[in-house]
């Protein structure tokens, strides 16, 4: 026989399979272009081969004297390497010892400066406080990277850190500031029943005669300060709220709850004069004498500062918003909240029913027809609500939002909403496989719309989606090498290889069409 | 000149595209990369046939396929029109014959083809010699198993280039064999079509399963 390459072989084709590069020291990162010289380096230079040399002891250890002499000189001193593993001469048994794929250089390779074991430079990648001896070390040792397990096992670590419940003593610090907060405005809020009564009683005393009205603004003013003690303002030389200097053109004030001296600078609102109709209108829960004074025709103002404000309204305002149109987001929020409840509902009804048809499968008993029905009926129902909240929930998808809450409310519904119909879909999907040869009989068993629920949902099971995904990108990827590997033999001018290469291109190009139809609406953009 | 395609398959680092590379450019690579996908590779033999003065040149266009697991679903398209497979095993990796094994199985499965050839190769036999001897597949085992499965085997090195030359050209004696009589028979059909003058539409129609080409 002879045996000898009447053609050439091809250089181009050998493209796919590159070859090895250099490898780095997984000590020192210094870069070698063949194993020998690497474990020569780290026999000598890391003096990893010494044990085994034991051998030529004498002329090992001068050697060593003066390399640490050497390393002295340009470093501190080092971690013990005892336990570090050598990497092996047969580069595809070189596993990291974490993921246990095949390092190289683009993976790394590194020994853990812990338990020594190799890895590659994505699981060795935390740090540890070591001694020289490589022992955990946490007061007197220095950082040092170290692998997943080491940094697991460490005394004292776990998952989480430190736990310290601080609850209650938050909940006393908070509860009792809340309590300081409501005596206050429970203060404030008697002040001001008894400001409001007061005036208008007064008022009421005064209104039909002409010439008190100018005695009943004094009567008013003296009254104002028995309820609330102001503040001497002889003292007071700032605002108490802007702290902005009084002078001709700030004029001092007093908020008639809580008698602060504060300026009444539009810009900085530290005070604002409030008619006493307005007062009452927003604060109508509160047990006044008269309820309603609008046809009394009572023009009179209290001044008020800011943070009094703020004490008594924001609370009522708050309150008056929720009885308020809600916003659309929250409208439809509420409608998927009451379909998911439907749902919910349905699920284990659905789900009693298959685990009934199932269980007489394994004893080899045929369903009743009701149950099928029944299935049918339920699996149906579930998905058309499915399909409703679905649709809902991308309405409030492209709702513009009118403020920031309400884009962080719609975000997390578009999260929440996803999350939801991904988990609910499931078992549903799982059915048309359990049920199919039954299914197959549409005169017996009547399916209402089952092809248009199937478009919107494909009937795959993640599981399969996710593998036809994955052999979609393998075949996509091999497609690619064989292009590259076409062009090659073309300029090569090796043309009945290109029919060949052609051959398997267009095998792959159908498969890959095969696996997208399959996967349709699930498939790659 | 014939044509047969033939495919590779086996556990990841078994060896498979060190065993083509010896084959097609009688080189090794001690820091071969993992192929990914498959690779094509083509390289042509001759052996002596008895009943022919001539030569017979044999092309083997090669598929050598991935290990890797991600790969698997590459497999069938390759071993689907293949005339030769070969299943290869790490002599060292006890878990690589069972791999191989269970590529057997798939190919018997699978492969409609009677004359498909199965050649279970143990590799890295130079690993196996010496003090430092790792093998961990018994010869006899494995030739057991190929006996009873009725396979081709051999175990080879394609660090050494033992053995490897041999299991290419068994496999073209052996698909030369079986083709034989199908290709003495076109062969005669187109000289009595000469001869004869007359049309025969079955030789001339090209089949799209052909092994043979007549245009060498
Ligand atoms: N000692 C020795 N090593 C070998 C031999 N054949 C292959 N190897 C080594 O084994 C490793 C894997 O070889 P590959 O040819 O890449 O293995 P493969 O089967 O193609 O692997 P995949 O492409 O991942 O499927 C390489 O490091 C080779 O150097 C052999 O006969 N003897
Ligand atoms: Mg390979
Ligand atoms: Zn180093
Ligand atoms: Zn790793
Ligand atoms: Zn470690
Ligand atoms: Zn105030
Ligand atoms: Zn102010």
């Amino acid at each position: 026989m002879v045996l000898d390459n009447v053609i050439s072989p091809n250089p181009s084709f050998t493209s796919v399979e590159s070859e090895f590069e250099n490898i780095n020291c997984p000590i020192c990162s210094k870069e070698f272009h063949d194993l020998q010289r690497l474990n020569k380096h780290l026999d000598t230079d890391h003096k990893l081969g010494l044990s085994t040399q034991s051998s030529n002891e004498i002329t090992s250890q001068s050697r060593d004297t003066s390399l640490s002499l050497q390393r002295d000189s340009n470093e501190k001193a080092h971690i013990s390497r005892v336990r570090w593993k050598k990497p092996s001469r047969n580069l595809k048994e070189n596993k990291c010892h974490g993921c246990k794929r095949i390092m190289n250089k683009s993976t790394g390779m590194v020994n853990c400066r812990s338990c020594g074991e190799l890895f590659c430079r994505i699981h060795c990648r935390n740090i540890i406080k070591l001694n020289l001896e490589a022992d955990y070390d946490p007061i007197d040792g220095s950082w040092y990277h170290c692998c997943n397990e080491c940094f697991k096992k460490r005394p004292g670590y776990n998952d989480f850190g430190q736990v310290n419940d601080l609850t209650t003593d938050f909940v006393s610090v908070r509860s009792s500031k809340n309590e300081d907060k409501k005596l206050r405005q429970l203060q404030l809020e008697n002040r001001l029943i008894r400001l409001i009564d007061g005036i208008t009683e007064i008022y009421l005393r005064n209104k039909d005669s002409i010439v008190a009205a100018f005695r009943m603004n004094i009567e008013i003013s003296r009254f104002e300060t028995t309820v609330t003690a102001w503040k001497d303002d002889t003292a007071v030389s700032r605002c108490n709220i802007c702290l902005k200097q009084f002078g001709l053109l700030l004029r001092k004030h007093h908020c008639r709850l809580c008698g602060e001296v504060i300026c009444d600078d539009g810009t900085t609102a530290c005070s604002s004069p409030i008619p006493i109709n307005v007062l009452l209108r927003t604060t109508q829960d509160l047990p006044y004498k008269m309820k309603n004074i609008d046809s009394l025709d009572l023009e009179h103002e209290l001044r008020l500062c800011r943070n009094c404000i703020q004490i008594i309204f924001v609370g009522r305002k708050f309150k008056q918003d929720l009885l308020q149109k809600k916003a659309l987001i929250l409208e439809k929020y509420e409608s998927i909240h009451n379909l998911s409840l439907v749902i919910d509902k349905l699920l284990p009804q659905f789900k009693d029913i298959l685990s009934k048809i199932e269980n007489g499968k394994d004893t080899n008993t045929l369903p009743v027809e009701s149950d099928i029905r029944e299935l049918t009926r339920l699996r149906e129902k579930s998905l058309r609500s499915l399909s409703t909240y679905n649709n809902v929930s991308r309405q409030i998808g492209i709702i513009n939002p009118t403020n920031g809450s309400e884009k962080r409310i719609q975000e997390s519904i578009k999260i929440a909403s996803s999350k939801y119909i991904n988990e609910k879909m499931l078992p549903l999907k799982t059915i048309p496989a359990i049920l199919n040869p039954l299914m197959n009989k549409p005169q017996e068993i009547d399916l209402p719309q089952t092809k248009k629920f199937s478009d919107l949902f494909n009937t795959l099971s993640i599981k399969e989606i996710k593998s036809l995904r994955e052999e979609l990108m393998v075949l996509k990827e091999q497609s690619f090498m064989i292009q590259t590997m076409i062009d090659a033999a073309k300029t090569q001018r090796k043309f009945d290889e290109v029919t060949t290469l052609e051959g398997n291109l267009k095998e792959l190009h159908d498969r890959a069409t095969e696996i997208q139809g399959k996967l349709g609406s699930e498939g790659f953009e | 000149m014939l044509q047969f395609k033939l495919v590779l398959l086996g556990d990841s680092s078994v060896g498979k595209s060190s065993i083509v590379h010896r084959f097609v450019k009688d080189s090794f690579d001690e820091l071969r990369e993992s192929t990914i996908g498959a690779a094509f590779l083509s390289q042509t033999i001759k052996i002596k046939a008895e009943e022919q003065e001539e030569d017979v040149v044999i092309k083997f266009e090669i598929w050598d396929t991935a290990g890797q697991e991600r790969y698997k679903s590459l497999a069938p398209m390759y071993y689907r029109n293949a005339n030769a497979a070969l299943v290869v095993y790490d002599l060292t990796q006890k878990d690589s014959l069972v791999k191989a094994r269970s590529w057997v199985e798939e190919l018997k499965n699978k492969v409609g083809d009677e004359d498909l050839v199965i050649f279970l190769v143990g590799n890295k036999l130079d690993l196996c010699e010496g003090e430092e001897d790792l093998r961990a597949v018994d010869t006899s085992e494995a030739k057991a198993y190929a006996e009873e499965q009725n396979l081709l085997f051999t175990e080879v090195s394609a660090k050494t280039g033992q053995g490897v030359k041999e299991v290419f050209r068994s496999i073209g004696e052996k698909l030369y064999a079986s083709k034989k009589d199908e290709i003495l028979a076109k062969k005669n059909r187109e000289l009595g079509n000469r001869v004869n003058n007359s049309v025969d539409i079955n030789a001339q129609r090209p089949s799209t399963n052909d092994t043979t080409t007549c245009c060498s």
